[in-house]
């Protein structure tokens, strides 16, 4: 009998697929619900759910091996194979709510220091190893050595060498005036006055900031350390932000930024004005935009941003500019990627920068998929273009100088927490 | 004269059926919105998501969640799993933040339309409800749903930055959402929530589990379509104040990894 009800349920579930996974439209959950009741007062979530006492500590491997060719803007072939081999460790500790010391080492091989991936540029810009013959490995460097430390419930304070990024842009990004903290020491204190949040910086950096002169007393002094600061409000439909930067060898900066949402779309506008100690003083703004599209599977993520600045290709202040069309660099940028490739683990992306003064640029395509374990295959094609001294031909993002390249990069990768 | 011809303006136009049902509509969705906001406290609990992907089975995730309501605020910390463990995000208004660690420090605007950690909830989900602020009734009906006689709103969006643009609520007498179903501006289903339960806290309510069902998103298996669901709980409830340096970009800095 019960083989004969199983029998018939069996053909119950193949003829009305439909109607045993009801639960679709949700009613099978009304069935027989709970009645409501009053809520069990006995537990409550703690403010300092995850700032109590924890251990952590972490270790990292990221192994990259590249298979590059290209052509360089002096029309010679280049061969650049290279490898790279990143270990870091480090550990976590988390005292009480007051307190944490965070550490991250690494060793690196080769020493050059590789470029980051982002989400425009899944191709890193490979690094040519000095002897290739030879496993050479750096010594072990900081990346980050801070202490937090919370003042009651009114600032917290990290201290030691740390990284933070300010700033707006995620193509171009002139308003991170902290670009010199992750290799100094620094102190950042933030807080909350009313509805604006309070942000102040002094980062110590002898590399950066040096006195140029030979007066070393001077250098090893206060003259290495620079100070910024930044406050942020946010209403319900923008935030605005001013920030600052003063050193006494570099000069001043004072950044200003709006950002709001609206149709979907998210809008940025960015200015930054700086002085230098000769009294040379340069403006530079950025605007960009971010829409994502498709409802459930985004189709595309574009960001378009525009920068104008009156900085030289080498960085350098340029003459007071009077009128926008005067301005040293003019550079459009395109970045997008999409979703539709998620089933398979890959992930295509593209970015296009067009400087509009001299017409030179660079378009990257990429191509990432993570189908395998720890392993990450990457496929870039890259094309630096312009006449010869143009600003991406002279500033090329290539380090070995190529002005296209296909590059192939597996890239095994894994952290382990305990 | 003036006056008395521009009162008997304003009074026709009220009575107009557009304008009335507008009011209505207002009136309507405030009372359901203020069953389960806390405007005059700080609000906060422990999240139990489940992800229920067919084939792929449950991954769990622990969040605290801490609501400023009458500021439009809140902040999630992700507990569990330990790998994604002090991962947070910030929402003040319509500003949301996720700060990121890899490759570098820094904290992105993030969408709250987007989908939280990869599940089928949108980080608009565990805001408090502005109901009567993004929709307008445009149909009632009345439908038996399980035990629970409901009414059943047909909403429209009334400005573009809300993550559904249509959506039906079934509401009980108490002004409970029992159930809703979120569509696109064509018409296609894209979830629905159910949520038949709820606890009484300080005077408002709050689901006991929340179930949303992808319309889109799951796999054929057997011959079958499993939709991927998502399901979540609301333990440890509290209304104590909450210290405002938590609602900060800092606050999320300081509990990153």
């Amino acid at each position: 009998m019960s083989r004969l009800l199983g029998l018939g349920f069996l053909f119950f579930v193949l003829a009305f697929p439909g109607l045993v996974s009801a639960q679709d439209s949700g009613d099978s959950l009304f069935a027989n619900p709970d009645a409501d009741s009053k809520a069990d007062t006995s537990q409550k979530v703690a403010t300092d759910a995850y700032t109590g006492q924890s251990v952590r500590f972490f270790e990292t491997m990221n192994a990259d091996g590249y298979v590059v060719g290209g052509q360089r803007a002096d029309s010679s072939s280049v061969v650049t194979p290279a490898d790279t081999l990143v270990f870091g460790f480090g550990s976590d500790v988390r005292l009480d709510r007051t307190a944490r010391v965070y550490a991250s080492f690494y060793l690196n091989y080769p020493s050059t220091s590789v470029a980051s991936t982002n989400l425009y540029s899944p191709l890193q810009a490979p690094v040519q190893a000095t002897d290739a013959s030879q496993l050479n490995f750096s010594n072990i460097q900081i990346r980050e050595l801070f202490l937090d430390y919370a003042l009651g419930n009114l600032a917290i304070a990290r201290i030691g060498r740390q990284s933070a990024t300010w700033g707006q842009g995620r193509i171009f990004n002139p308003g991170n005036l902290l670009e010199g903290i992750g290799d100094g020491m620094a102190v950042k204190v933030s807080t909350a006055l009313g509805p604006v949040a309070l942000t102040t910086v002094a980062v110590k950096n002898d590399s950066e900031y040096r006195v140029a002169t030979a007066n070393s007393k001077e250098a090893l002094g206060i003259s290495s350390v620079a100070t910024a600061a930044l406050a942020e409000y946010s209403s319900d439909w923008y935030t605005v932000g001013l920030s600052g930067f003063y050193h006494i060898n570099v000069g001043e900066k004072v950044d200003a930024y709006i950002k709001s949402s609206f149709l979907g779309t998210d809008f940025f506008l960015e200015g930054l004005g700086e002085r230098g100690t000769a009294e040379q003083k340069s403006y530079t703004g950025v605007a960009g935009v971010y829409r994502e599209f498709g409802e459930q599977q985004k189709w595309l993520k574009l960001q378009v941003e525009w920068l104008v600045s009156g900085r030289q290709n080498d960085g350098s202040f340029s003459k007071v500019v009077d009128h926008p069309l005067s301005f040293d660099d003019q550079t459009f940028g395109l970045g997008a990627t999409t979703e539709l490739l998620s089933e398979f683990q890959t992930k295509p992306s593209i970015l296009w920068l067009q400087t509009l003064t001299d017409n030179s640029g660079q378009v990257s395509f990429g191509l990432v998929n993570s189908t395998l374990p720890h392993l990450d295959l990457t496929l870039g094609i890259n094309r630096v273009y312009g006449e010869p001294g143009s600003r991406y031909i002279a500033n090329n993002p290539d380090s070995t100088g190529r002005v296209w390249s296909l590059t192939f990069k597996a890239s095994f990768h894994f952290e382990l927490n305990n | 004269m003036f006056k008395r011809t521009f009162f008997l303006g304003v009074l026709l136009a009220l009575l107009s059926p557009g304008v009335w049902s507008e009011v209505n509509s207002v009136a309507i969705l405030s009372k359901i919105d203020a069953q389960v906001s806390f405007m005059d406290s700080d609000f906060s609990a422990e999240v139990q998501l489940n992800q229920i992907k067919p084939g792929e089975g449950v991954s769990q995730k622990t969040v605290a969640l801490f609501r400023r309501d009458r500021e439009q605020k809140y902040v999630m910390l992700l507990l569990k799993p330990d790998t994604d463990r002090g991962k947070g995000y910030l929402k003040i208004g319509n500003n949301l933040w996720l700060y990121e660690t890899v490759p570098t420090r820094r904290f992105t605007v993030t969408s709250a339309k987007d989908r939280f950690q990869n599940s089928n909830a949108r980080n608009s989900d565990f805001t408090r409800s502005t109901l009567a602020e993004d929709y307008k009734i445009v149909s009632v009906t009345k439908e038996k749903l399980g035990p629970f006689d409901t009414t059943v709103y047909t909403l429209e969006a009334i400005h573009n930055d809300v993550t559904f643009p249509k959506t039906k609520l079934w509401v009980t007498p108490d002004n409970l959402v029992r159930k809703t179903e979120d569509y696109s501006l064509s018409g296609q289903l894209l979830r629905t929530t159910a949520m038949p339960s709820y606890q009484e806290f300080k005077g408002r309510w709050v689901p006991k589990k929340v179930t949303i069902i992808d319309a889109l998103l799951g796999k054929t298996l057997n011959g079958v379509f499993k939709n991927e669901v998502t399901e979540y709980s609301l333990s440890k409830l509290s209304t104590d104040p909450l210290p405002s340096i938590m609602f900060t970009q800092s606050y999320l800095e300081k509990n990153s990894q």
